[in-house]
């Protein structure tokens, strides 16, 4: 279409017949441009990370695409920048309307056509010429898996939307979406987006093409059973039966002295915000960001329609819930209650005052004094506090299924029987979690012993990196030693799945065991009268008796006495 | 067509010449011949080029038939323990039986550890020939054994052995052996049993391991873990296998070069123990091995 457009003879005949229809006709056309609309191959679209200060960083890496965008992030408002530019190459584009949208199919939102998709964040609205410079912006992460709100008549600049739902969960590929206009209508249809989300030159895969900008905001589901500690020789012995089918990348063990305090000499720095995530590391909200969100976006509690966990792509996040009702937790305690389908938990905060159990309700706010979440608002704190003290209504969450196909599947019933880690009743770690109702003590074996309600506040829960006891370990462990501990001292140990993308799984019960001191070979040897002599590679002189030298000597000699005589007879 | 014509012609007048001098040196070949398939090698030629002996053909001054034969290789399996408790003299069981030793529910040692299956590997360079090769070899082989290690202060109640922490104990003896080999019969009278013996000096690397996997050290401040001097005796009998199929094993000879295959059995005494001299630790065994030999 391009090179007859531009023919002389084609032109020709455009013009004339412009001026007629201008002429003729009398209608206002817009000045007739010969240059042709830009195309998908115009725009190079690139991102970068960006520091607490949302400045930009560093272009991202295939690893930061795969893996940058989590939930700690989303929380902490840790935002994406992106640049956009018409490529040099590409020629002079026609000067039509071209906007830039942050999101996850951001088409089919803007159609209005499916209720269930949202429109998309609006970053620009610009002419085409303004595109052949670098244009930079930021986001919030939580743009790209979630469209504007209909609050605020659905207005859909980023600076004034409000999302439609918050970080609590979903996975799939956001990005750029470039709506070129076509003049049929004023706002962007499906198939005037020509950009779609998943365009970059950051990274390419193995086929050449562009790889996504991923965001998950879930961790993993696992199933892993069995779990118990057990003292070694100022070590710990860690380990748990693993059946890796969900998107787990790794796990970390933490450990803290009995009264909660982290070891001395173990623990990490956490992870640097900016640095590239190699899968390694798990991220949360209180690490990344300690003293508040860096950005923030307005979330719209009740949004006009139910929106979905957006498809599932690539590494899904664990086993799915059946029909049934059963299904399996996360590492321990089942999967966090889903805000959005229930607006009224108690175990999830929401916008309404109070909540659907009453006797919980009760215990949030009288027993534990927060009256403000049955006065105004149930807030997150709300929310943790009855997690944590309503084991009946909160129960029920336990083991919720997660999404698999683009759908959800349904809350599960409690995880009496499917529950994860033995050796603990009703541990509750941190927010948004359900507890275990069922099992009792452990089965730590040796000196281990179940944690149980008496190490449900204890700060290690908080997954803080200055717990962390133990190296990246991969998704197919079920076993670690933590070593460097003092004998006759009882910890406290827990562990923590995370996926690619650094989103820790709800951690195991606490479980605590005391390292004892065991006596090897070489040790049994030294007290039973030390038989097994003083080791080392050139032992043949050592400890001679004299009886022993004389012995050695007189060999020496008798050999001295063969070579001379050898020597003799040679002459 | 020329060339043809040519040699036609060529042929001709030599054919005529030679009738006049019939006293001359037979006529070359035909030029036609050159331009065709090459005439097939005698045998001597065959011979002289080729690289495998035929059977017929003795390969050393003791009219042994087949390949050149300069070298053993010997695979061989078989019980081990060390003797590690060999100086302990005192009651119950030594440090490497109450550790390694059979418990009892307790986790106690109630009997004395099991040897475990060492592999060997044997090379051999065979360097004389007197009614059998007499040879320099060296072999080498592997030993672990793995426990539970005690608890240092066990509570009344409990078991002694702790869950957590795993003791290994693993030894590589190494030797250095003359070996001889009487393998007259064999050869000369299709004899199928070749009697042996070897002797020499030996050298066990061993090493203890705790709990945590770590090389220990004790109270006087020495590592678990070193080498110790003894030597070693081997006597043995080998089944030569090419009686089951003469013609099979001697294409087996023409085409890899080795010589026989061999089933075996020994008995091997190996005192590593630093000849006895200091308080070191013992590491051999008196034991037996059975395997697979070649030589080539």
């Amino acid at each position: 279409m391009g090179p007859l457009f531009m023919s002389p003879f084609r032109s020709a005949i455009s013009a004339a017949t412009t001026a007629l229809l201008a002429g003729g006709l009398c209608i206002a056309l817009p000045t007739t441009s010969f240059a042709a609309p830009p195309t998908a191959e115009s725009f190079d679209i690139l991102y970068y990370t960006t520091d607490a200060d949302a400045a930009q960083a560093r272009q991202m890496t295939a690893n930061d695409l795969q893996g940058y965008v989590n939930q700690a992030r989303c929380e902490c408002g840790q935002n994406v920048s992106a640049r956009v530019r018409i490529r040099s190459d590409a020629g002079a584009p026609d000067n039509v309307q071209v906007r830039t949208f942050v999101g996850d199919n951001c088409g089919q939102g803007q159609n209005g056509i499916n209720p269930q998709n949202r429109p998309c964040a609006l970053v620009l609205d610009e002419f085409a010429n303004a595109y052949t410079r670098n244009i930079n912006f930021s986001f919030n992460p939580l743009w790209l898996a979630t469209g504007v709100s209909g609050a605020d008549g659905g207005n859909q600049a980023i600076d004034q939307a409000v999302a439609a739902r918050d970080c609590g969960s979903g996975q799939g590929n956001g990005g750029v979406w470039i709506c070129v206009e076509d003049g049929s209508q004023t706002d962007c249809q499906d198939n005037e987006f020509i950009v779609q989300g998943s365009q970059n030159i950051n990274a390419t895969d193995d086929m050449g093409g562009s790889v996504p900008l991923t965001y998950d905001f879930a961790g993993p589901n696992i199933t892993a059973t069995g779990f118990s500690v057990v003292g070694g020789d100022g070590a710990i012995q860690v380990s748990w039966d693993n059946d890796s089918t969900g998107d787990t990348n790794g796990f970390r063990v933490l450990c803290a002295e009995l009264d909660g305090s982290p070891v001395s000499g173990k623990g990490f720095s956490p992870p640097n915000i900016t640095a590239e995530n190699r899968g390694t590391t798990y991220y949360t909200k209180d690490n990344l960001c300690p003293d508040g969100p860096f950005s923030e976006v307005p979330v719209d509690d009740m949004p006009d329609a139910p929106i979905p966990v957006p498809e599932t792509t690539g590494s899904g996040g664990g086993s799915s819930g059946g029909d049934d009702g059963t299904g399996t937790g996360g590492f321990g305690l089942g999967d966090a209650p889903d805000p959005l389908r229930d607006h009224s938990s108690c175990c999830a905060a929401h916008g309404e005052a109070g909540c659907d159990d009453e006797v919980c309700q009760s215990i949030v706010c009288e027993t534990n004094g927060l009256a403000s979440c049955c006065d105004s608002e149930w807030n997150q704190t709300c929310a943790e506090s009855a997690v944590r003290d309503c084991v009946a209504a909160c129960g029920e969450h336990a083991g919720s299924g997660s999404t698999t196909g683009g759908t959800t599947s349904g809350s599960m019933s409690d995880t009496d029987s499917t529950t994860n880690v033995s050796a603990t009743d009703s541990t509750t770690s941190g927010s948004g979690t359900a507890t275990d109702t069922d099992t009792d003590s452990g089965t730590a074996t040796g000196t281990g012993t179940g944690g149980g309600d008496e190490f449900a506040d204890s700060p290690i829960h908080s997954l803080d990196w200055a717990y962390v006891c133990s190296d990246h370990m991969p998704f197919n462990a079920s076993q670690a030693r933590i070593t460097g501990l003092e004998n006759g001292r009882e910890y406290q140990i827990l562990v923590v799945a995370y996926d690619r993308a650094g989103n820790p799984s709800e951690a195991s019960a606490v479980l605590t065991a005391e390292p004892r001191e065991t006596t090897d070979l070489w040790e049994q040897c030294e007290e039973q009268g030390n038989v097994c002599g003083k080791g080392g590679f050139c032992s043949c002189t050592t400890d001679q008796t004299p009886a022993d030298e004389r012995l050695l000597w007189l060999g020496l000699g008798v050999l001295g006495l063969v070579a001379r005589r050898r020597r003799g007879a040679a002459k | 067509m020329s060339t043809l014509l040519a040699a036609t012609a060529a042929a001709a007048a030599l054919s005529s010449a030679a009738a006049t001098e019939p006293a001359k040196a037979p006529p070359p070949p035909p030029a036609a011949a050159s331009e065709g398939t090459n005439a097939a090698p005698s045998e001597a030629a065959i011979e002289r080029q080729s690289t495998i002996k035929t059977s017929k053909e003795k390969r050393d001054r003791w009219n042994r038939p087949g390949s050149p034969q300069r070298f053993a290789l010997e695979i061989k399996l078989g019980p081990y323990l060390p003797d590690v408790d060999l100086r302990y003299d005192g009651p119950g069981f030594g440090p490497y039986g109450t550790l390694f030793g059979e418990t009892n529910s307790r986790g106690e040692a109630n009997d004395d550890p099991k040897p475990a299956v060492m592999p060997i590997i044997g090379f051999e360079w065979q360097f004389a020939y007197f009614g059998g090769p007499l040879g320099l070899g060296t072999q080498v082989g592997f030993f672990r054994d793995k426990a539970k290690a005690l608890l240092a202060m066990p509570r009344e109640d409990e078991n002694v052995r702790s869950e957590a922490d795993d003791v290994t104990f693993g030894v590589v003896p190494l030797s250095l052996l003359l070996v001889y080999r009487f393998e007259l019969l064999a050869d000369r009278f299709k004899v199928p049993l070749v009697p042996y013996a070897k002797a020499g000096a030996g050298y066990g690397v061993w090493w203890t391991r705790n709990g945590n996997g770590d090389v220990p050290t004790n109270q006087a401040g020495n590592r678990g873990a070193g080498g110790v001097w003894g030597w070693q005796l081997n006597a043995g009998g080998m089944l030569r296998l090419d009686f089951i199929e003469r013609s099979t094993a001697k294409r087996l000879d023409q085409t890899t070069g080795i010589n026989h295959t061999y089933l075996f059995g020994e008995y091997q005494l190996n005192r590593l123990d630093n000849f006895g001299i200091g308080d070191s630790i013992s590491v051999g065994d008196s034991t037996w091995f059975a395997g697979l030999a070649i030589e080539f």
